[in-house]
């Protein structure tokens, strides 16, 4: 084992340099480097490299859509750069929700539904407002959301607990096109009103089969 | 057996703070003679995680508290990778890692302390070298796989040993702390040096001190050589020590059960190590007993029995105990030395094994930590750190090698000098 004169202490692992005074080390050559710790590769800084990249091409594109506007200006006097920027900012939310992190997969639902309904809301808005996005789209949107959240609950019995929590929010989800059908913002009814069912359905049919887990996680989530 | 934990009182801190910088991940590890079989030690971890249910969990939030639900889940014993005591990006509070010898666990301290974690080893291991095929026997020393978990060692010990009191305020001026060039790229850089723990123990005996005591002494005089011996700074320098109180309550745990008590010293050029290592033992005595930690305990405790407390929603609660870390808890200490002290192993065990390691998370305001461990009178003193100045701990064990005479042998996973 090597010695650093310096440090008056013997050095383990054949360093390159020495761990305490930074001093430069040389080995003879042909002896085998006994690891104590692995070679760090560093994944780490690839992971951030990507959502960087796509931070940054998100901002690029908002920049671009925004001077076009500006340039235009005058011919449409809208500031219709806004409702890019919104879209985009809809779509990078979600994304990175879901991408990054091992989040349960019923808040995954959630956090898509709503990122989806927006962004199609807000270009529905955009481009006339012919009100689309309201009457099918955002129904459509939550439909394929429960349908897959009771497939997934289906598929994957021992994860009925953690849907468990979801289902309930998916009610409140549900009914929220007959919310907008009320306040007059939606014009068109069957799409919210099978949503609005079919959430409902989804609630009474979790809860027939696992209304112990439903108490269970009542207590769990509001323990004082 | 329940399948879900309320977080104990230490724990409660945990998920509020951790973030990148400060990830709350602490490491127990073994180094063996023999290189590690991942197979067998998969099955070690299998049948290991059955007896320590509190350990198998994951953490969720509520509306009024953070939970621990328990995961059927196995734990995935996995070839170590990055460097110690790294955040997990996938949410793992309990990681086991393996790297030629070492057999390694990492484990959210919301989970348990140190001697919660260093149980977790002692059977893991065990296990690890009954599947092997060797006849170890437990002696009564190890928590075997195939006993039940009793409601003893997953209870909240600072609920059952608290005692209602009067609110004290507790005073602590600010401390000096440690600045320095953060470490590129990101990442804990561990300096391990290893003594005989029976001659550091003579040498300690002769100065009518612990291990702890003239480790803590020796950190205070190497902080003051390299950082404050230009005159810059006038603050003291305070050793954070967290103590586990399973020694002083006849606590079973395997949960969080510590305390910290800090231990500080004015130095100036006139101080003697003598003289600091005097002030640190006197300090250590007043501090590490019954009466005094039970105070510190029971202050946390009401708190957090407060029924107006109680009612308050998680994301205050939590942006609350954020404030309350960053502007007392972490900034009245200049570092934290945990000494786990000494491990015994049963006699047939221990002949495999080589020595231990504990490896302290670094926090922001604390960039150098350090943990000691000890087993086969191999005692090891492990500094992790996020800068690149290493004038501390040089000094630490300069010291020891040269003025105690002891022989210190020092390895490093050399974070930012390799990578
Ligand atoms: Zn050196």
């Amino acid at each position: 084992m090597n010695k650093c004169e310096k440090c008056k202490v013997t050095l383990d692992g054949q360093p390159l340099r020495c761990p305490l005074c930074l001093k430069v080390l040389s080995y003879e050559l042909n002896i085998p480097r006994q690891s104590l710790y692995p070679i760090y590769n560093n994944e780490v800084a690839k992971k951030s490299f990507i959502s960087k990249l796509i931070l940054c091409l998100s901002i690029i594109s908002c920049s671009i859509c925004m001077l076009i506007n500006i340039l235009i200006f005058k011919k449409d006097s809208t500031l219709s750069f806004i409702y890019v920027l919104v879209v985009i900012f809809c779509l990078l939310i979600p994304i990175s929700h879901t991408i990054k992190s091992k989040r349960n997969i019923g808040s995954k639902i959630v956090s898509q539904t709503f990122g989806a309904s927006l962004a199609f809301f807000v270009i529905d808005f955009n481009f006339g407002y012919e009100r689309w996005s309201v009457n099918v789209f955002i129904p459509f949107i939550i439909i394929i959301s429960i349908l897959f959240s009771i497939l997934k609950m289906l598929l994957e019995k021992k994860m009925m607990n953690e849907y468990f929590w979801y289902s309930l929010v998916m009610v409140f989800i549900g009914f929220i096109p007959m919310l907008l059908f009320a306040l007059n913002v939606s014009n068109l009814i069957w799409p919210s009103a099978v949503a609005a069912l079919l959430s409902t359905l989804a609630f009474v049919g979790n809860f027939i089969f696992a209304g112990k887990h439903f108490k269970d996680e009542l207590i769990r989530r509001f323990h004082i | 057996m329940n399948n879900w934990y309320r977080l104990d009182n230490a724990a409660k801190l945990f998920p509020a703070v951790k973030n990148k910088s400060n990830t709350a991940i602490f490491r127990v590890a073994m180094i063996l003679k023999e290189v590690v079989q991942s197979d067998i030690l998969q099955k070690a971890a299998d049948l290991t995680i059955k007896r320590y249910p509190m350990l198998s969990v994951e953490i969720k939030k509520g509306s009024f508290w953070n939970y621990l639900n328990v995961q059927e889940g196995r734990v995935i014993v996995e070839e170590e990778e990055n460097y110690p005591c790294y955040p997990a990006s996938d949410g793992r509070l309990l990681r086991i890692l393996y790297y030629n010898k070492r057999i390694s666990v990492e484990i959210f301290h919301s989970l348990t302390d140190g001697s919660g974690a260093v149980e977790f080893l002692k059977t893991l291991v065990y296990q690890y070298l009954l599947l092997l095929g060797y006849s170890v026997k437990s002696e009564g020393l190890i928590l075997l796989p195939e006993e039940m978990t009793t409601k003893c060692e997953v209870e909240d010990s600072y609920l059952k040993y608290y005692q209602p009191s009067k609110w004290q305020r507790l005073k602590e001026e600010k401390a000096f702390q440690i600045n320095g060039t953060p470490i590129e790229p990101y990442g804990n850089n561990v300096i391990n040096g290893v003594v005989s723990a029976s001659q550091l123990n003579a040498i300690a005996k002769q100065e009518g001190a612990t291990v702890t005591a003239y480790l803590t002494a020796l950190l205070i005089n190497s902080i003051y050589f390299e950082k404050m011996k230009y005159g810059l700074e006038d603050k003291k320098i305070i050793i954070a020590v967290p103590v586990s109180l399973r020694k002083l309550f006849p606590s079973k745990t395997l949960r969080n059960f510590f305390s910290v008590v800090n231990i500080g010293a004015t130095v100036t050029e006139k101080t003697t190590f003598s003289m600091i290592l005097t002030e640190v033992i006197k300090q250590l005595n007043q501090k590490v007993q019954k009466e005094s930690l039970q105070k510190n305990i029971s202050n946390y405790v009401q708190i957090e029995k407060n029924i107006w407390v109680r009612l308050i929603p998680l994301f205050i609660k939590n942006a609350f105990l954020k404030y309350t870390f960053d502007s007392l808890g972490d900034s009245k200490k200049t570092i934290t030395l945990s000494n786990l002290g000494m491990i015994t192993l049963p006699d047939e065990m221990s002949q495999y094994v080589k020595r231990m390691e504990a490896v302290v998370y670094p926090t922001p305001k604390s960039p150098i930590n350090c943990g000691v461990c000890s087993v086969n009178d191999q005692l090891t003193i492990t500094f992790t750190s996020r800068i690149v100045e290493t004038e501390i701990i040089q000094y630490f064990f300069r010291y020891l090698a040269d003025v105690t005479k002891l022989n210190v042998t020092i390895y490093s996973n050399e974070w930012g000098i390799r990578t």
